[in-house]
């Protein structure tokens, strides 16, 4: 049979089999070892498929993302739904996906999505910490400034907008987003009714204070700046304050309207400690109980500070006075050392700038626009609830108005009025979220201007300030990415919007003096220990890392099982549910933010983030695979002698081990291609090289067991009728085929490495197959002994099906192996170290395969010869029978030739022809033996000619039926001798005679001297007869005393039945010499058959004639046949003489036997009297 | 008559070449095997393994002998080889004073692995490369032979593969000890008497009977006067014959 066919047929019918449940039979062969191979082959691959499929499917793309309308995200924020709705969102994008298993992967831990929570909660907390400081540090204006400058603004109202109705409306609004208190208002609305727009005003601006005293017991103060003229020390103007610094910087713009006496007035500048022991807390709580809105309370409190200055237990740490005449009219910038009472004691500096216009200043009005925005937009946020992210810069239309009026009314251009929203905005940004589209698309308006600034002027400044409060939400966004709190859809928004934001932001110059990334702001950021500057790229990667770090310190503590002893098992499940885990990010970031990333900032993100989770995950799997592998315990593997079959029951293995490394190897498959550096966890095979080595070792007794176990179970029956092999054969290969399995799913990815591992596959596959060579021998001789102790041997199905499945076994061996893929690891090894060393490795596989053949086919040629030798007994009696009876009508041949007939039928029809021609060559070997035994028993019981004659012909009838011409060539010389044997024992005597006579002329030719001399003859045979001429004789034996012999020749023709007609001749004496000349020549009359026969011989004796004539005394003798004349017609034909000394003739010995036949008796007596006379 | 090749019987016999990586050990292997001497420095890969007949004594042996890598990566790979093992060659280089130290480290990874009885196992040790001139020569005779002493291996050898000297005697020596120890172990058991408890393999010896030709059974050469040396099964692993086909009965007429 074509083995690779065979094979092929095999698996196909291997697979068929393995895509249906396991049958009845393989049930009860797998549940001895609990299926170890199928755990281990195909359940294994088949897992491991399912994980992957579930990997893909549960991150399928989200539906129709991009085609999303507005309105959709409308309702997703719509204040109503509020977050609840999100929660239904993003529970729902979850449900859209196919795989309710898949992106469970979170939700399976029902922590990680709270814990997030709670994190991202912890983090906005302190954010807020932060943001509240920023927000402390802004410039704000005395709130009743502003709004008596915005009252009147409005009863200043320009534009077609003026009317009494509509500037009523507008108040009320004012009012209430001003949180004004009726009395305070009537009381400013009656002032700005009643203002003049005054002529010129002296523009301050606090920059900073440096040395201040220390107020506080921590040894710092919270300063603020109180400034007013001398002559109006009702109205004055506070800064922010500073909290618990001893150098604050203020860097605030104030406007104050100058009387006539311009010249006269002298500016206070005042220097206070803020005594926080009053709590402003207090004062703040209070408004937040009644309003609740977070923002708005913010902003109360630095009112409530303002407004509450003149009240407060506030202690001064020192003054300034300034005269105005001092002042030039473009303006300085001065240091002023701060007093008290005139002492001399230092009370810090502090830097003023001071010019004097006639206008309003711009940077008063740009800030004065700032706050008007934060309050109108507080205002909004705090009517309409709008949910964080949300706000877009849409304002009520009574907010518009106030807004626009008052950027028009201060003169203030789109730019001035788009930085003070960018700063505006970024600062309520802090606290509360806005939509990212809404600085994204101020920045369209600022960056453009900006990039044409000076780095050191105002503007710039503001714009870098609220890039500073903006940045932090920004890289959050970055670093939540994973959230679970907002849908997918709505965080892949958010994404775009803020890398659109930061590719903006990222291109500009930073000004030398501004630290956009504040420690204490970003805490996560990586600096190597030196102050290298960060840059906005290197803080996005810093934010991904950041993010995924979290997420996977996250997950890490999340996956951990709490217990301190974790067991091997859980470990690795830790290690499986980690990588899943990291793999479903991975593919996230794959299919959800790669292709933002990319386009946007020409970010690799995913590359970073598996970067990123190469060495951590490297870091967790090494030292857990490594202490698993090491925590296993070594076996007792059986050695190559079978003794015994070790135990299995506490021999066993999870495939957890495995399914870590197949989760691996795919893991790195998937990082190979996404990054081109070199990965820490590429070198993950080692770790588990303990793990394979101890399945190896297990599998080999795990196989073994179950071959025995398979053989026992093994009915011996055909599989099927397509087949001639049965069960324990299939089963067999099953095994190899699950082991085949595995290795093809391990891929050992190192050549060396791999090369080992199935030159050790390979060695155990091999022991298998003899193993089961040997057991299979065993169970069908056991099987054979049950009832067959007198019976009749019959050759039954079950042996050729034994020996088939030896032979199955045997021949898939090398096809099977290859399929290992040794040819491949042999090349590589080729290419990876020289070809000679690929060369020693090939020549090992083949020398280890090639023993496993030799025994296996030595093992079949046994069983053969088993078989055979069952045989034999049977067919040996019939051959005694059949030779028995004289008669041919016997049937004991017909007996025998139906038995051998059946046996060899079966023979053929199971096994293949190999094997046939094994059992037909053995058969040959035992009937030889058989014959052999026949004839010497036989012969020894003195069996007449008839019997061997039959024995004969029964052979003769065997090597015609069966005998195919393909057997060995010894066989063919034993059969013929026995053969020839046979027929020489089937001989009547007188033929026996003659064929020792033969014999005779055969020794006679073959003697190249003779101690007894020669004779020469001329003869011709004519029509008539025969023409003998007796020549001479040379070199004859001295018989008489005086050293001479008186010698005749007697002349017989044999046999002498043929020639009872022909009377014996004589030649003449010659007396007295050894070297006589008879030359004397006969005539024979011959009648025509005489003539004819070829085997006819003629005997010449020579004969010493004795003194009295009366007998004469034999000399020797020697033989001519008819053919030998014929050959040589009239030609001197010299012959060897001898004496019947030569004994060693088959025919003499068969005479010696026949010692009931008379003529055989005498004969051989005459023999023995010739050759000792 | 005809010309019937006799029933031959060899012993099957599973050898292990330890040692450090460059002492030569294939070298030893390839001189043993084939007789051939590769000039070209080359590492051995895993395992390597190669059939060799050999009689020593009037008996014949098929050795099976598998030569490893002596680089500590392989380390992982290569110890499931040495289960089964019957005889243990550990090889050291003359000028190489490291890989003599090395040879503790051997023994004890492979008694180890191959969990055999470290006394009643036959070591060998074997000094490679004899044919270096002297100067270059690390390692003194006598130092070895101290070290053996300590370890109680009888068996030590210089050989040199490069000149062919001692190589088949390095393994005709492993064989003797191969065969003294079983002899050993023989002779303990049988003093044992009855009390050797049946269901209990014996580990510690070998008993192959490998049949080259002939279609013989073990049984006749199993030690009959004790049970528990009998090997239950007649065939043996990898057992190598030449020529699958062979009656049982010389006839001569």
């Amino acid at each position: 049979m074509d083995e690779e066919q065979m094979w092929k047929g095999f698996f196909f019918k291997l697979q068929e089999m393995k895509m249906n449940p396991p049958t009845e039979h393989e049930q009860k062969l797998q549940d001895g070892d609990d299926g170890f191979f199928e755990k281990f082959g195909s359940l294994l691959r088949q897992k491991s498929q399912i994980d992957e499929g579930v990997l893909k499917t549960s991150l399928a793309p989200l539906e129709e993302s991009s085609q999303d309308g507005d309105e959709e995200i409308y309702e997703k924020f719509s204040p109503l739904q509020g977050e609840k709705s999100q929660i239904d969102d993003s529970t729902g994008a979850e449900g859209s996906d196919t795989s309710p298993d898949g992106t469970s992967q979170f939700s399976q831990d029902p922590d990680f999505s709270n814990t997030f929570d709670t994190e991202s909660e912890q983090a906005s907390i302190s954010e807020k910490d932060i943001s509240t400081k920023v927000l402390d540090a802004a410039p704000v204006m005395n709130v009743t400034d502003l709004y008596e400058e915005i009252l009147f603004e409005i009863y200043n109202n320009i534009g077609c907008e003026n009317n009494e109705e509509c500037t009523g409306t507008l108040v009320e609004f004012v009012q209430e987003a001003f949180k004004i208190s009726n009395s305070t208002h009537l009381e400013i609305s009656e002032a700005a009714r009643q203002k003049e727009p005054p002529n010129v005003r002296l523009n301050v601006e606090i920059i900073k204070a440096e040395n201040l005293l220390s107020k506080d017991s921590n040894g710092l103060s919270d300063p603020f700046v109180t400034l007013y003229l001398e002559s109006n020390g009702s109205h004055r103007y506070n800064s922010s304050v500073k909290p618990a610094t001893l150098n604050p910087i203020w860097e605030e713009h104030f406007s104050l309207p100058i009387a006539d006496n311009a010249r006269d007035e002298v500016l206070i500048v005042e220097v206070w400690d803020f005594d926080a022991a009053e709590t402003v807390k207090e004062k703040v709580n209070k408004i937040l109980d009644v309003k609740g809105v977070k923002g708005l309370s913010k902003l109360m409190k630095e009112i409530a500070v303002t407004a509450s200055s003149g009240k407060h237990d506030n202690e001064l740490i020192g003054r300034a006075a300034i005269t105005l005449k001092s002042i030039p009219v473009s303006g300085l910038t001065v240091w002023y050392n701060l007093e008290k009472g005139g002492k001399t004691r230092s009370r810090g500096s502090l830097l003023v700038n001071l010019a004097l216009s006639a206008e309003k200043n711009k940077n008063v009005a740009v800030q004065e626009h700032k706050n008007l925005l934060k309050l109108l937009l507080m205002h909004e946020l705090e009517t309409s609830q709008v949910a964080n992210y949300w706000w877009s810069g849409k304002f009520s239309p009574n907010a518009e108005l106030i807004r626009s009026q008052h950027a028009a009314q201060s003169g203030l251009t789109p730019f001035d009025c788009a930085l003070s929203q960018w700063h505006a905005y970024s600062t309520i940004h802090e606290t509360h979220k806005l939509n990212f589209t809404l600085f994204n698309s101020i920045l369209d308006v600022v960056v453009p201007v900006i990039n044409c600034m000076q780095t050191d002027s105002e503007d710039v400044k503001t714009f870098w300030d609220g890039v500073k409060r903006l940045l932090p939400s920004c890289f959050a966004v970055l670093r939540k990415l994973r959230a679970k709190n907002t849908s997918d859809k709505n965080i892949v928004r958010a994404l775009n919007e803020v890398l659109d934001i930061l590719k903006k932001i990222k291109d500009l110059e930073v000004p030398e003096n501004v630290d956009i990334f504040p420690k204490s702001v970003y805490g996560w950021i990586h600096t190597n220990g030196t102050d290298e500057t960060c840059n906005i790229d290197t803080a996005i990667i810093d934010a991904i890392n950041t993010g995924a770090k979290e997420w996977l310190e996250h997950i890490v503590e999340g996956s951990r099982q709490t217990k301190t002893h974790e067991t091997d098992e859980e470990k690795l499940q830790y290690i499986i549910k980690l990588i899943q885990l990291v793999r479903s990010d991975l593919q996230r970031a794959m299919e959800y933010f790669d292709k933002l990333f990319y386009h946007k900032i020409q970010l690799n993100y995913s590359a970073i983030l598996y970067l990123f989770y190469d060495s951590k995950l490297a870091e967790i799997c090494k030292s857990i695979i490594i202490d698993v592998c090491n925590n296993i315990k070594r076996l007792d593997v059986p050695d190559d002698q079978f003794e015994y079959l070790p135990n299995i029951d506490n021999v066993n293995m999870g495939t957890s081990l495995f399914e870590v490394y197949l989760i691996l190897k795919r893991y790195v498959q998937l990082g190979e291609s996404l990054c081109s550096e070199p990965l820490e966890l590429a070198s993950f095979y080692p770790w588990f090289e303990r793990g394979v080595t101890h399945w190896l070792d297990i599998s080999i007794i795990k196989a073994l067991n179950r071959i025995q176990k398979a053989i026992d179970l093994d009915q011996l029956k055909a599989v099927d009728e397509t087949v001639k092999y049965s069960s324990s054969a299939v089963d067999t290969l099953s095994i190899f085929y699950q082991i085949k399995i595995f290795w093809q799913q391990l891929d050992w990815p190192e050549v060396e490495g791999s090369y080992t591992f199935v030159a050790k596959i390979i060695n155990d596959i091999c022991r298998c197959c003899i193993f089961y060579a040997q057991k299979m021998s065993n169970r069908v001789e056991n099987f054979a002994l049950i009832g067959d102790n007198n019976k009749m041997f019959v050759l039954s199905q079950e042996w050729c099906i034994a020996i088939n499945n030896m032979d199955y076994i045997r021949q898939s061996l090398p096809s099977f192996i290859k399929e290992l893929g040794t040819d491949d690891i042999i090349k590589r090894l080729g290419e990876y170290r020289t070809n000679l060393e690929a060369e020693r490795c090939a020549s090992t596989i083949t020398a280890v395969i090639e023993n496993a053949r030799d025994t296996e086919r030595n093992q079949i040629v046994e069983l053969i010869e088993i078989v055979a030798r069952k045989m034999a007994p049977p067919i040996k009696r019939y051959l005694a029978e059949g030779a028995e009876v004289l008669a041919k009508d016997s049937n004991s041949m017909d007996q025998l030739m139906n038995y051998l007939e059946g046996s060899l039928t079966t023979l053929y029809e199971t096994l293949n022809e190999v094997n046939f021609g094994r059992i037909l060559d053995s058969i040959w070997s035992e009937l030889a033996i058989i014959m052999y035994d026949l004839i010497q028993s036989n012969l020894d019981k003195r069996r007449p000619p008839a019997f061997f004659q039959n024995l004969n012909n029964t052979l003769q009838t065997m090597l015609d039926c069966f005998k195919m011409g393909n057997i060995e060539a010894s066989d063919v010389k034993i059969l013929s001798a026995i053969q020839s044997r046979l027929e020489l024992y089937s001989l009547e005597t007188a033929d026996l005679i003659h064929q020792y006579y033969m014999d005779r002329l055969e020794y006679q030719k073959n003697q190249t001297s003779s101690q007894y001399g020669q004779l020469t003859i001329m003869a011709n045979l004519t029509d008539s007869g025969l023409v003998l001429n007796i020549l001479n004789a040379r070199n004859l034996l001295a018989m008489d005393s005086n050293g001479t012999v008186d010698s005749f020749v007697k002349i017989t023709f044999l046999p002498t039945i043929r020639f009872n007609d022909v009377s014996p001749l004589k030649t003449n004496v010659h007396n007295k010499n050894c070297f006589p000349l008879y030359d004397q020549e006969f005539r024979i009359n011959l009648s025509e058959p005489q003539r004819t026969d070829k085997n006819s011989l003629i005997l010449f004796s020579i004969k010493d004639k004795d003194l009295f004539g009366m007998s004469s005394q034999y000399i020797a003798e020697s033989y001519i046949s008819f053919a030998d004349i014929e050959a040589a017609p009239g030609e001197q034909i010299m012959m060897n003489l001898s004496r019947p000394e030569y004994t060693d003739s088959d025919a003499l010995r068969a005479l010696e036997y026949r010692q009931g036949d008379k003529q055989a008796k005498d004969f051989v007596k005459k023999l023995k009297n010739r050759s000792f006379s | 008559m005809t010309n019937m090749r006799p029933p031959q019987r060899s012993k099957l016999l599973k050898v292990v070449i330890l040692g450090d990586g460059g002492v030569g050990k294939s070298a030893l292997l390839n001189r043993f095997v084939s007789n051939r001497y590769e000039e070209n420095n080359f590492h051995t890969i895993g395992v390597e393994f190669m059939n060799k007949d050999i009689e020593v004594d009037g008996e014949r042996y098929t050795l099976q002998i598998w030569d490893t890598a002596g680089q500590e990566r392989f380390r992982a790979l290569r110890t499931p080889f040495y289960r089964g093992s019957d005889i243990c060659l550990l090889c050291y280089a003359l000028d190489d004073r490291d890989s003599l130290r090395g040879l503790n480290l051997w023994r004890n990874e492979f008694l180890m692995y191959a969990d055999v009885d470290a006394d009643k196992f036959p070591f060998i040790v074997v000094g490679n490369k004899n044919d270096l001139p002297v100067a270059k020569r690390q390692v003194t005779y006598e130092a070895v032979q101290h070290w053996c002493a300590e370890q109680k291996i009888a068996s030590h050898i210089e050989t040199s593969s490069k000149a062919a000297t001692n190589v088949t005697e390095a393994f005709t020596l492993g064989l003797r000890q191969w065969r003294h120890m079983e002899c050993v172990a023989e002779s303990e058991l049988r003093q044992q008497g009855d009390t050797i408890d049946l269901t209990r393999p014996i580990r510690l010896a070998q008993r192959r009977i490998c049949c080259t030709g002939g279609g013989e059974t073990a049984d006749s050469s199993a030690d009959v006067d004790d049970a528990a040396m009998r090997s239950p099964g007649t065939k043996m692993f990898g057992q190598k014959r030449n020529n699958a086909k062979a009656p049982k009965t010389n006839y001569r007429l």
